[in-house]
């Protein structure tokens, strides 16, 4: 007897359903992380006031080749984002001061915590990837609840 | 009445019926009596399960940046507090981990009775003590990874608890956050209960809790031929419960007394019969599951709540298959004050009385001191503390500073306050206006601690509807970078989303929450009071200290929402 509409359905879906998961995972595999390409040579992240608080913060970026020398011409863009999800992430695109220096004025911690700061990093040559420094934001001043940035 | 007499066999059922049933309703109501709408909601849930374990493994670490660092810890917990509040317990009835749960029903034997020594909740308290703790001793909200193995963890233990054990074993005496929602529920609007209660007095079938059988294996289960497995649905927790004595109890029909209240037939005005009848013995597990397979039309509650007897919403998954299953069309899904659940006393089915239930109360102070000690964990008060503890003892582990917070925060500090109120409670009252027979200050804080309840629900609900409201939003550029990276069309990830109104309103819907828990405590304390003592004066007296508590327990966690927040001390403690 030949089988109806809906059974050939149901038998070609369970043929199908392993299959989109397989897939499904070696999609999600691929997905990885966002590293970049390894930087060659060193950066270095530094932030003002140390440790830093709540409120703007100074943030240079400084970009040495293998040889030691300054890396001028870069592209610099520093993400801020905090370990705990939830929160919008600050992003500033750092000002060249040549000599290796990549400056942001005034990045904005917006809350006390533990921040991780990524330089998005792409060098004159294309190369890019991605620094990433952790630092310990304190609390600065009194809490003020209109604010809700720096409430439970 | 006294202090003491809260265990005095009641078997009058006061409820009465009001409320609207959420199932008459056109839209709604619709679907929920579809037989498929629990299945639907688990899929959804299902689904972003499956997301959230692969994107925890195998997506970028940075919890921000991972659906398993965003959806777990800033919108699951969110609409949990948020249902809670406006709903139901909504997230057990789409649980997605009750989904392959199913599949081992199917092909495991799950003929086993839940061991008697766990039948209790005290398992339940340690996974939930062992899980807050690991929350921060590993930094589960920082780790998409961890995240992500945690869900994989409990789909493995609830398909092999309910694999091998009968009825809902997983969610009844182990499912830590089960427990956090029949608790919490306690406080929402809505429950499950029968529409009539005359008609269940006129049941002879119990196919709510036994679960519907084709006539060819109900005649096999009325011929004592039960089996292990056909108990997953029917008599498992009937047998359960006939080991505390109380089958008969739970079962027996119900019919009017003379005051118009529901009274167990042939039971007089005395409690359960002292000798009940043994439930049905079971047969084969073999054939159990032939019959299970065949004649099985629906299910019935799996966590042993008998409707007609069924009190409030602990222990109830709002699985609806009581609604399936009963034949008259008399289970409802009603609004209601939820007062009465938190005041009141009776028999429940499945649970007792609260007052004879020191590892609810347990379980209740628990989640109400947990509430405050995790939002501690947010403030800068708790670093300087921790440094503070950590130079003073010795303590150089992470783990071992936060083992001793908790043992002092979720233990020590707890049994201390609830147990030196009770005392308070006790002291104020006029002499010989208690009944001192039977009355410990045990007992006085198990009935208390639910008082309680609305309080700690509120400071949950301050604190997670914080982080869904600040960051509710960071869920859009997170999915739209997902979608790029598996190359599908999303668009530049819209990372300036986040907050869900403006945070000037956090504070204020905070302070709210908090304050509106506050309030429904020490009413609530109040009615345990007045229920205990006949003189309002007494009552008063009596509820003195636990309102003291309550208010005292508030400003804390007024306190805790004024301080400076920092999102918590991952890298350097």
């Amino acid at each position: 007897m030949t089988p109806g509409p809906s059974i050939r359905r149901a038998r070609e879906a369970r043929r199908i359903r392993p299959g989109l998961l397989i897939l499904l995972v070696l999609i999600s595999a691929c997905r990885g992380g966002d590293t970049g390409e390894a930087l060659p040579g060193t950066v270095e992240l530094a932030v003002t006031p140390t440790p830093p608080i709540t409120g703007p913060a100074l943030v240079v970026v400084e970009i040495h080749d293998d040889a030691g020398d300054p890396v001028t011409g870069a592209e610099v863009e520093v993400e801020g984002t905090m370990d705990h999800a939830g929160m919008v992430p600050v992003r500033e695109v750092a000002r060249d001061e040549g000599d290796g220096r990549y400056r942001i004025q005034s990045f904005e911690f917006t809350m006390g915590g533990d921040w991780i700061l990524r330089a998005h990093i792409t060098l004159p040559d294309g190369t890019a990837g991605i620094h990433e420094t952790r630092v310990r934001v304190a609390s600065g001043g009194a809490a003020d609840p209109s604010n809700g940035s720096t409430q439970r | 009445m006294t202090a003491g007499s809260g265990s005095a066999p009641n078997p009058s059922s006061t409820r009465t019926v009001g409320g609207v049933d959420l199932l008459t309703l056109p839209v709604l109501g619709r679907f929920l009596r579809w037989r498929h709408a629990r299945t639907v909601l688990q899929s959804g849930c299902l689904a972003l399960a499956a997301i959230i374990l692969l994107d925890g493994w195998f997506g970028p670490q940075l919890a921000p940046r991972n659906l398993a660092g965003v959806l777990p810890w800033v919108h699951w917990r969110g609409f949990v507090v948020l249902a809670l509040l406006v709903a139901g317990n909504l997230f057990c009835m789409a649980c997605p981990f009750m989904l392959p749960r199913r599949i081992a029903k199917r092909f495991l034997p799950a003929d086993r009775p839940w061991p008697s020594m766990l039948r209790s909740k005290w398992l339940a308290i340690g996974l939930l003590i062992g899980f807050f703790w690991a929350y921060e001793a590993f930094s589960l909200w920082a780790s998409p990874w961890l995240t992500a193995w945690v869900a994989a963890t409990y789909f493995v233990l609830a398909f092999v608890i309910d694999g091998f054990f009968r009825g809902a074993s997983f969610c009844r005496f182990v499912c830590p956050i089960g427990q956090f929602h029949f608790v919490n529920a306690m406080v929402s609007p809505t429950e499950i209960r029968v529409r009539d209660p005359e008609v269940c007095g006129r049941c002879e079938t119990l196919d709510c809790i036994r679960g519907r059988y084709t006539p060819e294996a109900r005649a096999h289960v009325g011929s004592g031929q039960r089996s292990g497995n056909t108990a997953r649905s029917d008599a498992s927790d009937l047998s359960d419960l006939s080991d505390r004595s109380d089958y008969d109890w739970q079962t027996r029909p119900l019919r009017p007394d003379a005051h118009g209240r529901l009274a167990l037939a042939g039971a007089g005005t005395g409690g359960p019969p002292s000798n009940p009848p043994p439930p049905p013995r079971l047969a084969s597990a073999a054939s159990g599951r032939a019959l299970g397979r065949t004649g099985l039309v629906q299910g019935g509650c799996e966590l042993a709540l008998y409707q007609p007897r069924k009190e409030g919403n602990l222990d109830c998954t709002f699985c609806m298959e009581c609604i399936h299953a009963c034949p008259h069309d008399n289970v409802g899904f009603f609004t209601r004050s939820p007062l009465r659940d938190l005041t009141e006393d009776p028999v429940r089915s499945g649970v007792g009385r609260l007052s004879g239930r020191p590892d609810l109360a347990a379980l209740a102070l628990l989640l109400t001191f947990a509430a405050f000690l995790n939002a501690f964990g947010m403030v800068e008060p708790v670093f300087a503390l921790q440094d503070w503890v950590a130079t003073t003892f010795g303590i150089t582990t992470r783990a071992g500073l936060l083992l001793g917070f908790f043992a002092v925060g979720l233990v020590l500090v707890p049994v201390a306050l609830t147990l030196g109120t009770a005392a308070a409670s006790r002291a104020l009252e006029p002499p010989g206006s208690v009944d001192r027979a039977g009355d410990s200050l045990t007992r006085r804080a198990t009935r208390y601690a639910w008082g309680l309840v609305p309080l700690g629900f509120g400071m949950w609900t301050a604190h997670y509807l914080y982080h869904l409201l600040i960051g509710g939003l960071t869920v859009v550029p997170v999915v739209q970078e997902y979608l790029g990276d598996l190359g599908l069309p999303s668009g530049d990830p819209a990372w300036g989303l986040g907050p869900m109104v403006p945070e000037s309103w956090l504070f204020p819907i905070q302070l709210l929450t908090l304050q509106g828990g506050l309030l429904v405590s020490l009413i609530a304390l109040y009615r345990i009071a007045r229920g205990m003592h006949p003189s309002s004066r007494v009552a008063g007296r009596a509820f003195l200290p636990w309102g003291l508590l309550a208010t005292l327990l508030a400003g804390a966690g007024i306190w805790l929402l004024l301080q400076p927040m920092e999102m918590r001390g991952t890298f350097f403690v």
